[in-house]
């Protein structure tokens, strides 16, 4: 009877200890979250291809014919000639809008002279 | 910067002209760094700047704060310069040169070397326009035959191109330089690049950190890769530290850059005065300007539930309280014609070569002139100036009284400090507890301005450990036990081992004497002495204070390695320890109920206590019951010392939401229990086996022999078995007086029942 007391109590113990740690378990779930996954290295081209700078209007300045050659290069029709790089959406980042994106008169009603959330509008 | 739409020239402070392409000397103007495109292309209806100007010249004479005063149609307007993050040979003051002369268009020409741009719009010396229209005369030697550009483009933006922007902006914030021998990164030393964290995607979104301030596109907020990213996965080769030797809670309460940045090197600025109508800074320590070699702390602030490092500074500025209650910034313009009214009436009290607006007659001769010359300014409805420097706003009372008291615009900007990484080897912790809580620790006893003048001109300071709610109380808790009381009260486990093995080399088991009982014919016979419930809450009370006091030691001495050999883990047993804490408090309470009647102290008590039991020598027996008097004080001490570990257990279980003084306190107490409870435990073991043969069956298969009883435990032996355990066995007068006395009692209950 004895021994038989003796094994239900350890019984007892094991089984609260079983509830114990799984419950640590379910605890530590969060804490022990999983290794970050690294991400992948990026393709990096060894160099841009040669291209045509272009004016404001998308004219080619040719600097070896004179074809506009006295005029700026515009970054616009340069860069975004052709489908190249998608200008529009590359200066929706916030390196370029800094907050003109959100920029409003009303932006911040109890610091009325905060317009934007970004250096464009906020100082 | 000026609103859209404004009725008064009063309500316009800077334009987004002005913003563009006016800045003092030496010094850029903001579109100097923001790369075009966007604002700068576009004004907020979303129309070109030069095309919407050309067409309608009227509004550089009306109050549009996009238009009023601009030239957008001769310089035409800044579109996105793609070089000035992909060319490594980027040109960044010519750039802000063309911006001077106006020459907006021109700009990313000229800054990316593609050739010389001849003439400017606006000639920034004599501040007249030229009449010029400006001209190119490009490089032939960057085209091929064909007529295409040949230029040397970084796929990915080099750190000097980053750095041409952030180097100047974030110095002055944050000490913060890259690539610098004097202010090192061991990120940098080891070749990590900038969009190695701070990758940006083809929508040009960089990965953003979260600092205190910086508040554009919060939703790109946490997507950088943080110090976790790498160093718990090897990314780029970065080490895998361990932190055995750091407290877990630590990892989990401070910031990575708290530790690991100790200390800057470069001069950052420390507060501004725009008393004088233009922005007057202090830089940190004895330098002169931003960026000289200057080593300097970090202050700290909780931010994101961590403690991170943060360089605040503290704006000393004037505003007006309109009629909406709201305290207004007053423009540099509107302050510089009130100093001009009461300039002679400040006093540079430090030397520093700045007269400082400190004291009270001064800030009274502020008030009163910016009074005189916001009289009728059209973008107020009511003239309330008011003064803020440091931890207090300054403004006439009702009665016309300076009064100075704490207001919500007191704050300082606490700029976040993540770079300029210290090697390991000189992080703090890494010489131990006290790097930080001792005395000598230098991390809670650094102080921070929270007033840069005091009436003398000398800044007021205070200990950065407040700012982080750790108060001089905790402080000093922290400060002694850490380094002196912790290491030392390990001790007292050692020395109960010495004294265990002393006593059992000395004296040997407890026999009482070495006098053998007289033998009866039951003495061997067994009696219950624990039944199975009451072994059961024992065992777990010891398995779980085993486990709790394992890992207890191994975090309070920070030596968690041996735990990483069961658990592969520090964090785990930690959690453990928590929940396993409360099975033992629970254990503790069920102690408690089930034996406390048989530990209550009686008067024969006196004597176990005054001959120790017996255990320094002696050869008679003492009165003991079910429990010894030994047994009774030790049962008292473990539910007091068990109670206290529950309590302050659950304070540490909960330490993220409660006050820190109360953390520190439950710390503390915790620890002492702890130890106290360990060595105590050591002793009851001891105790229990080589100290009392027979004795340990009695705890984990309930009985004992009947011998055992009569000689240990007479008077439970008398109540159990009915039978007198004086016989021969050499009591001593005073216990024969007790059982006697005792025997009379229940002869007198006996006859009282019986009547």
């Amino acid at each position: 009877m004895r021994v038989h007391d003796l094994l239900r109590g350890i019984g007892g113990v094991l089984a609260a200890m079983a509830l114990v740690l799984a419950a640590g378990l379910l605890w530590s779930t969060g804490v022990l979250a999983g290794p970050v996954e690294a991400p992948p290295a990026q393709v990096v081209p060894k160099q841009h291809p040669p291209f045509f700078l272009r004016t404001e209007t998308g004219e080619v300045i040719n600097p070896l014919t004179g074809e506009n050659a006295d005029q700026p290069y515009s970054p616009r029709q340069t860069c975004g000639a052709e489908g190249c790089h998608d200008y529009a959406t590359i200066t929706l980042g916030y390196h370029f809008q800094q907050g003109a994106d959100v920029i409003n008169d009303h932006f911040d009603p109890e610091r009325p002279w905060v317009l934007s959330d970004g250096m464009f509008g906020k100082y | 910067m000026a609103k859209k739409h404004n009725e008064s020239p009063d309500e316009i402070d800077i334009t987004v002209w002005q913003w563009v392409t006016t800045a003092p000397p030496n010094l850029p103007p903001c579109a100097g760094c923001h790369p075009g495109g966007g604002p700068l292309e576009h004004d907020r209806e979303g129309k070109r700047y030069d095309v919407t100007l050309a067409a309608n010249p009227a509004l550089r004479d009306s109050l549009d704060g996009d238009y009023i005063g601009s030239h957008w149609d001769k310089s035409g307007v800044l579109e996105a310069d793609c070089l000035i993050c992909h060319s490594p040979e980027y040109d960044w003051k010519g750039r802000i040169g063309q911006l001077k002369s106006w020459n907006l268009k021109w700009a990313a020409t000229a800054a990316g070397r593609l050739g010389v741009v001849k003439g400017r719009i606006f000639n920034p010396e004599t501040k007249q326009l030229t009449g010029e229209t400006p001209t190119v005369v490009y490089n032939r030697r960057l085209f091929n035959e064909d007529g295409k550009v040949v230029l040397s483009i970084n796929y990915r933006p080099a750190d000097a191109n980053c750095m041409q922007c952030h180097g100047p902006a974030d110095m002055k914030k944050r000490g913060f330089s890259w690539d610098d021998p004097i202010n090192p990164d061991v990120h940098n030393q080891q070749g990590i690049h900038c969009v190695d964290c701070h990758p940006g995607d083809l929508a040009h979104n960089f990965a953003k950190g979260h600092t205190t301030i910086e508040t554009v596109r919060d939703d790109l907020d946490n997507t950088m890769r943080t110090c976790e990213d790498c160093h718990t996965t090897g990314y780029l080769g970065a080490s895998i530290p361990q932190h055995l030797n750091i407290p877990p809670s630590h990892l989990e309460t401070i910031a990575c850059e708290t530790c690991h940045i100790p200390q800057k090197h470069r001069a950052a600025g420390e507060y501004f005065d725009s008393t004088y109508g233009s922005l007057h800074w202090d830089i940190i320590g004895e330098a002169e300007k931003w960026g000289q070699p200057a080593d300097w702390y970090p202050a700290y602030e909780f931010f994101d539930g961590q403690i991170h490092p943060v360089n605040p500074i503290f704006g000393i500025w004037w505003g007006n309280r309109d009629a909406d209650g709201v305290v207004y910034p007053l423009f540099a313009r509107e302050l510089a014609a009130a100093w001009e009214q009461y300039k002679d009436q400040v006093t540079d009290d430090n030397g520093d070569g700045f007269p400082e607006v400190n004291r009270p007659e001064e800030i009274t001769a502020g008030l009163q002139a910016l009074e005189q010359t916001l009289a009728g300014n059209a973008r107020f409805t009511q003239v309330h100036p008011v003064f803020v420097k440091g931890d207090k706003l300054w403004e006439f009372g009702p009665d016309g009284t300076l009064t100075g008291h704490p207001a919500p615009e007191c704050v300082s900007e606490a700029f976040s400090i993540s770079h300029n990484v210290a090697p390991a080897e000189e992080a703090l912790g890494a010489g131990g507890c006290v790097d930080c809580h001792g005395f000598q620790g230098e991390f809670f006893q650094r102080t921070h301005i929270v007033d840069p003048f005091d009436e003398t001109g000398n800044p007021v300071v205070e200990p950065v450990r407040w700012t982080i709610g750790v108060s001089d109380f905790s402080y000093t808790l922290c400060a002694v036990h850490c380094p002196l009381v912790r290491p030392w009260i390990g001790g007292l486990i050692m020395l109960v081992f010495f004294a265990t093995t002393l006593h059992f080399t000395r004296y040997g088991p407890h026999d009482f004497g070495g006098r053998p009982m007289d033998p009866r014919g039951d003495d061997y016979e067994r009696i219950e002495r624990f039944n199975w419930f009451e072994r059961l809450v024992h065992l777990v009370v010891l398995i779980t204070f085993l486990f709790l006091a394992l890992t207890g030691l191994a975090f309070a001495f920070n030596g968690g390695r041996w735990l990483q050999l069961i658990f592969n883990s520090t964090v785990t047993p930690r959690v453990w320890h928590g929940w396993l804490g409360f099975v033992f408090g629970a254990g503790v309470l069920l102690m408690f109920v089930l034996w406390w009647r048989d530990a209550v102290l009686v008067p024969s008590d006196r004597e176990w206590l005054r001959k120790l039991g017996g255990y320094l020598g002696g050869h008679e027996p003492v009165p003991a019951d079910r429990f010894n008097a030994g047994q009774k004080v030790y049962f008292w001490t473990v539910v007091i010392g068990g109670l206290t570990l529950l309590v302050t257990g659950i304070i540490l279980f909960f330490r993220k939401s409660l006050p820190n003084d109360l953390v520190f306190v439950a710390i503390v107490v915790h620890d002492l229990a702890a130890f106290f409870g360990i060595s105590g435990v050591l002793s009851h073991i001891y105790l229990s086996t080589g100290a009392n043969p027979g004795t340990l069956q009695a705890i984990f298969a309930g009985w004992v022999t009947k011998g055992w009883a009569r000689l240990h435990h007479p008077l439970w032996y008398e109540r159990i078995t009915g039978r007198s355990a004086i016989g021969d066995t050499p009591l001593s007068e005073e216990l024969r007086a007790v059982l006697a006395e005792k025997a009379e009692k229940e002869k007198d209950d006996s006859s009282e029942q019986r009547a």
